[in-house]
């Protein structure tokens, strides 16, 4: 059976095997001059980009022709017609697209992960000042394990939404945005607050170095003895006597932006907050994440099984 | 005591929105016959063998293959039929070797000699790309699926259509055999009655998605005669005779009648129709036969 499922989705695994290989050829090789000095020459819109995309993309392919395909070619008369149940075809299909897809991704993390320590980065701070913290969401997405669980998430979503749309053109189609809706649902509302948030507050406002390698969530100016705005305030509503003050302020003192805002930040008893995720929270948030995305790939794929007898042929 | 119909089914229906593909159909299907499935495009011909081959649920009634049913029993059932679909689907990337293999993993009752030795007397290569075949050699590859299943019970929709003269006799050949070896049963859905009516000794006639008439070869044929005689003249018929169709021209008509006793008095021909008169007959005149007639009904025609 495993030759059978491999056999019918032979095209889609070879395709997802290629562009694997060829992304970790281009990591493998520019992982071995890559350091601190050129590494913006390779972090590169685009080859993020293509870290976005690709897993995204392969998986949500292989998914949608995995069911959607023999529908949309009635092969699914031949092969609902053999001595084996739907469910069973299902299953060992699934399970070679998805072993597939977990043993490429895999490939690409582990990659990956040697490319952004060959480069000593990491990504935090280096000797000259303050580089792009490893938490942040564009290097957060790309990095880690997380990539494992998008890519199968997608190809559970096109594996799913096959068995309903029954074309894999319009399954690819229906599956991008409800993918990148779950993506942003994921990074906006549930990634910050997975973990309770670190604070940092300081009376003059100046940044402790190790914000550098965390993620900014919110930065406000808020009352002393306070590390998140009042009830029914936002992080962005400046406290009405510090607005005062610094009108006040302007036509008294010709001084710089920056002291005038100190100096009234001090006199009214406020403080600079800062919430966001320290770098010391990437792993378990990368691990919640990866599970939260394979969780969801699981359910998507119980329930493409548990649907599969209910398709008219 | 009756022995167990290959196939039946009771007051089988399918609705497709507000169509129905198939109403009320109630068959019993005698194991190791050749049964012909006759109608119009769109009669529910194909509907029916979808569902009794499982790939379409039935809005309502009951399938039973081998006295089992369809409900209960699944991957067994499965390895009780052979489909062959009207498109014939294969996958176009496979060799027919490859084809041959998908067969063979998974059914457990897979026959590879059968398989081989069918497409070896049609000269089928086994390297070509079954997308590069003909369509009479994919139709060919199609049944060597179904004939190496070796399964009791054969569904086969429009099996021929694909297939020169030739071809056509020999797989009759090759069914009836399998027939005679296995005591197989074949349901062939087709419009080629002709060939059909050398082969098929059970008859299926389905219109407007219903019924029409389902009985053993012989007994219908022997049951149903044509009347050629004038337009114009009246004829007695016994009371238990029914006009199925009758059709004119000019002074002539003809009429097909089903009777089980002998016709009386009737001044022109009394002859023994084909089974193309008698299917014409029928689906010129089905909007008359709404509910099934089942020769033999009540008379244990199962058993004959």
């Amino acid at each position: 059976m495993i030759w059978v499922a491999w056999r019918t989705q032979r095209l889609q695994l070879l395709v997802t095997v290629g562009l694997a290989l060829l992304l970790a050829f281009w990591v493998a090789t520019t992982g071995l001059t890559v350091s601190q000095s050129n590494i913006w020459k390779y972090w590169t819109d685009g080859a993020v980009f293509a870290l976005y995309a690709l897993p995204a993309i392969v998986g949500i392919g292989v998914g949608a022709s995995l069911v959607a395909g023999e529908l949309d070619h009635r092969t699914q008369r031949l092969a609902w017609t053999q001595g084996m149940s739907r469910r069973q075809w299902l299953i060992w299909k699934i399970a070679v697209g998805a072993g597939v897809i977990v043993i490429a991704s895999g490939l690409l993390v582990v990659l990956i992960q040697w490319w952004t320590s060959a480069a000593n980065i990491a990504l935090t701070s280096s000797a000259r000042g303050p580089t792009r913290p490893v938490i942040v969401p564009s290097v957060f997405d790309v990095t880690g394990i997380v990539i494992i669980g998008y890519a199968l998430f997608a190809f559970a979503l096109g594996v799913a939404l096959g068995t309903v749309v029954r074309r894999p053109g319009w399954t690819f189609a229906a599956a991008v945005p409800i993918f990148i809706g779950a993506r942003l649902l994921v990074r906006l509302d549930v990634r910050p607050h997975i973990l309770a948030p670190a604070t940092y507050s300081s009376p003059t406002g100046n940044y402790s170095p190790r914000l550098t390698t965390g993620w900014l969530l919110n930065s406000g100016i808020l009352p002393v003895g306070r590390t998140s705005p009042l009830p029914g305030h936002g992080w962005s509503t400046l406290p009405r006597r510090f607005t005062a003050c610094i009108s006040a302020e302007k036509s008294q003192y010709a001084q710089t932006h920056v002291t005038r805002w100190a100096h009234c930040v001090v006199v009214n008893h406020l403080h600079y907050v800062v919430q966001y995720q320290p770098a010391s929270h990437y792993w378990p948030l990368q691990g919640a994440e990866t599970a939260i995305f394979v969780a969801a790939a699981v359910l998507l794929l119980g329930l493409a099984v548990l649907g599969v007898n209910r398709i008219t042929a | 005591m009756t022995p167990t119909p290959a196939v039946e089914t009771v007051e089988l229906s399918k609705r497709y929105r507000r169509t129905w593909a198939v109403r009320d159909c109630t068959l019993s299907i005698p194991a190791g016959r050749i049964v012909a499935l006759v109608g119009p495009n769109a009669a529910g011909k194909s509907t029916l063998l979808r569902m009794l081959a499982g790939l379409t649920t039935p809005t309502s009634g009951e399938i039973r293959v081998l006295g089992r049913d369809r409900e209960t029993a699944d991957r067994e059932f499965l390895g009780w039929i052979g489909y062959l679909d009207q498109e014939r689907p294969l996958y176009r990337g496979f060799s027919v070797t490859e084809m041959l293999r998908y067969g063979r993993e998974t059914n457990p009752g897979w026959d590879d000699d059968r398989a081989h030795q069918y497409l070896a007397d049609l000269a089928i290569p086994l390297t070509a790309r079954i997308g590069k075949l003909s369509g009479g050699q994919q139709a060919q590859v199609a049944l060597a699926l179904c004939l190496a299943k070796r399964p009791p019970v054969l569904l086969l929709d429009e099996p021929s259509a694909a297939l020169d003269p030739v071809a056509r006799e020999d797989l009759m050949h090759v069914l009836l055999q399998a027939v005679v070896d296995d005591r197989i049963t074949v349901l062939l859905a087709s419009h080629a009655i002709a060939d059909l009516a050398t082969v098929c000794d059970y008859i299926v006639i389905l219109a407007a998605a219903q019924v029409q008439l389902a009985g053993e070869m012989e007994r219908v044929l022997a049951t149903h005669r044509l009347l050629i005689g004038s337009a114009d003249r009246s004829f007695d018929l016994p009371s238990d005779s029914t006009v199925i169709a009758s059709s004119t021209t000019g002074r002539q008509a003809s009429t097909l009648v089903r009777t089980g006793s002998p016709i009386g008095t009737w001044l022109g021909e009394v002859i023994q129709p084909t089974l193309e008169e008698v299917v014409l007959g029928y689906l010129r005149g089905r909007g008359a036969h709404v509910g099934a007639q089942r020769e033999g009904a009540g008379m244990g025609g199962a058993a004959s």
